[in-house]
């Protein structure tokens, strides 16, 4: 063989490696081997003309999170339309278990309140809100989902996030050991989008069960206290200084990236509890400070009356707690200067949350535990986050309606019920009775002693354990309301079922039947409505059309009977009543048509 | 070309650390960093929703 050809050979052989992982990424990519990894996962359409949907993928935790441990999950059912309409204004809201609204059921949360004031005040618009939260994600996962969320043409994007640096996924303080630079984490989620690269993590994590497996019986399980004794994160040691780069580097690129597509973010600065979450971990600084002294300092200057200085060391208490559950101030510096930066909207949580807190100091008035908001809290999200959009023109003015309801409105209507209060109470009871809260291995059982007092609290706690489903205790809950004959109560229960499940036709018209047997059209209508916003159903047109014209809407009504008529022409109920409306507008003609069909259907 | 191919494949054959060896050296790299660079602290502390 001549050199010439030689070489020619060494070139070819080489390049046979790149082409074995082309003709393997196609092949994976053509075979369904692999779990579907993409944010969004295509559903079928199923048949009532509401488009074809994309799903948000329920494993898209198994991206950032070892199988060896929990895996989080986004909302279940979150969809959007695969092919963005014309008339469409689509909202991504992304970040962590807050933006889930957690521990709430997911419709007490910001994203969703906001989405009906968009509505409201986009009448000629469709909206849709698209809720991207998932515990424990991060700038990461965040950076790591932003291609696929351009893709999809939002309008805005809202973002809160900021939280889960340290002990998030992937974040500065996991326990991944070669991860802890940024371009290695991030080039590690880069070439998991590669089908060849998944199939070598599905195979590796076959190896590790099967060692795991073997393992098992010879290893005690790791104490999450020795893990946190060697996390404890002193400020501006190397993993806080690596858990403020990492959230700097992903921040601006997340946002750089939407400012390259075109699409505006809408970001805040972070919120969180700093007079009634006492420090989770407190160490002695070399300069003799502690997280624990100035929390003791911040309460004895409250008692004084020193607000200012108590927020101060409230926030000092904060800053030195060691364990960083909640981001430190200067990530608060990191958002203004990216937005400044990618010219991104800035909304200014923290003053809102400052401004509706006693003294100033964000305490239980807002906030669960040391950062789930409570329900006023999400109000107060939502209501700074559409200020946003409004403020900076990102709701079009030509879209606006001219009658904008104010968020009082929201706040005295959007169906919280006890039921879901209770729930939550009973959710953080369960998370207080573990590890940070109280010493790991210390738990009391805390759920299973805890004594309802009223029928909310037992249906909330039987929920919790997973005796019940929440819509059903939200249907016993609205029936006894019916019985008791407080049917604003009932109402509200309804809507919050239907909150809960929004494309669950069932829920709507169940709602709707129930008020009817109580005679509560009124209360009726808007379920009905709804229910044919997804549905075109027999019922629910039969009664929205009697109703209206019970009211006295003949013209508005006659559309619903006649739609009844085309679905049933057999229906004795809806030709009678379609009969009768046209001879209540005058059309003797059609209403004798109407009735010769009904004589046909049911002869004397 | 026939003869170019058999030849090829002689070659391939005759020296397979050329084109093997950066298969496994890849294989092992991305495994390992797959394994190295997941972890996370925080799985024990995610809200059950």
């Amino acid at each position: 063989m001549n050199r010439k050809k030689a070489f020619i050979f060494r070139i070819l052989a080489a390049l046979i490696p790149l082409l074995m992982f082309a003709v393997l990424e196609g092949g994976l990519h053509l075979v369904d081997v692999l779990p579907n990894r993409d944010l969004f996962i295509p559903v079928a359409a199923d048949g009532n003309e509401r488009g074809e949907y994309l799903l948000v993928n329920p494993d898209i935790g198994d991206r950032y999170f070892p199988r060896n441990g929990l895996v989080p999950t986004p909302l279940p059912n979150t969809m959007l339309l695969k092919d963005k309409p014309e008339n469409l204004f689509r909202v991504f809201v992304m970040g962590d278990s807050i933006v889930t609204g957690w521990p709430y059921e997911s419709h007490a949360g910001f994203s969703f309140i906001l989405e009906q004031r968009l509505a409201d005040a986009l009448p000629g618009k469709a909206v849709e809100v698209v809720n991207l939260g998932v515990a424990a994600f991060n700038s990461y996962s965040l950076l790591d989902m932003m291609d696929e969320v351009l893709e999809q043409e939002p309008d805005v994007i809202l973002l809160y996030t900021g939280h889960n640096e340290y002990y998030g996924a992937l974040g500065a303080a996991s326990t991944a050991t070669l991860g802890h630079s940024r371009w290695i984490v991030n080039l590690n989620l880069w070439l998991q989008d590669f089908k060849t690269v998944q199939l070598i993590r599905e195979a590796t994590y076959k190896v590790r069960e099967t060692l795991a497996a073997n393992k098992e019986s010879q290893q005690p399980p790791t104490l999450m206290g020795q893990v946190v004794g060697n996390k404890t994160i002193m400020p501006g040691d190397e993993v806080y200084e690596r858990g403020r780069r990492q959230f700097e580097g992903n921040l601006n690129d997340i946002l750089e990236k939407a400012r390259e597509a075109g699409v505006p973010v809408v970001i805040s600065d972070l919120v969180m509890n700093l007079r009634d979450t006492e420090p989770f971990v407190s160490i002695e600084t070399a300069d003799g400070e502690s997280a624990d002294r100035s929390f003791a300092d911040a309460r004895a200057f409250e008692e004084q009356g020193k607000f200012a200085d108590a927020r101060q060391k409230y926030v000092e208490a904060k800053e030195l707690d060691v364990l960083r559950f909640r981001a430190p101030e200067e990530f608060d510096q990191v958002i203004r200067d990216a937005a400044q930066l990618n010219k991104a909207y800035l909304v200014p949580l923290r003053e809102t949350f400052d401004r509706a807190s006693p003294d100033g100091i964000p305490g239980n008035d807002l906030f669960l535990e040391h950062l789930h908001p409570t329900v006023e809290g999400h109000f107060l999200m939502s209501e700074t986050f559409f200020d946003g959009m409004l403020e900076n023109a990102l709701l079009n003015k030509e879209w606006l309606t001219a009658d904008l309801l104010p968020a009082q409105y929201y706040r005295e209507t959007w169906p919280v019920t006890e039921l879901d209060r209770a729930l939550a109470k009973i959710r953080i009871i369960g998370l207080k009775d573990h590890w940070p809260f109280i010493p790991e291995n210390e738990s009391i059982n805390a759920v299973a002693r805890f004594n309802p007092v009223n029928r909310f609290e037992e249906l909330a706690k039987d929920v919790f354990g997973d005796k019940i489903t929440y819509q059903q205790a939200q249907y016993m809950l609205a029936e006894n309301f019916i019985e008791e004959k407080e049917f604003a109560l009932a109402i509200k229960a309804y809507r919050a079922l239907s909150k809960s499940q929004p494309a669950e036709t069932a829920h709507l018209k169940n709602a709707a039947f129930k008020l009817i047997e109580v005679r509560q059209f009124q209360a009726a209508i808007p379920f009905l409505e709804q229910s044919l916003r997804l549905e075109d159903s027999l019922f629910a047109n039969k009664w929205l059309g009697q109703i209206l014209v019970n009211f006295g809407r003949a013209r508005e009504g006659l559309p619903y009977l006649e739609k009844a008529r085309q679905i049933d022409a057999a229906d004795t109920q809806v030709l009678s009543n379609l009969a009768r409306t046209y001879m209540m507008l005058g059309n003797q003609e059609a209403a004798n048509l109407v009735m010769a069909e009904l004589e046909a259907v049911k002869p004397n | 070309m026939s003869d170019f191919i058999k030849e090829f494949f002689g070659f391939l054959m005759s020296h397979k650390k050329i084109w093997l060896g950066p298969i496994v050296v890849i294989v092992i790299l991305i495994a390992l960093l797959l394994v190295l660079s997941e972890g996370s602290a925080i799985s024990r502390f995610i809200y059950r929703i």
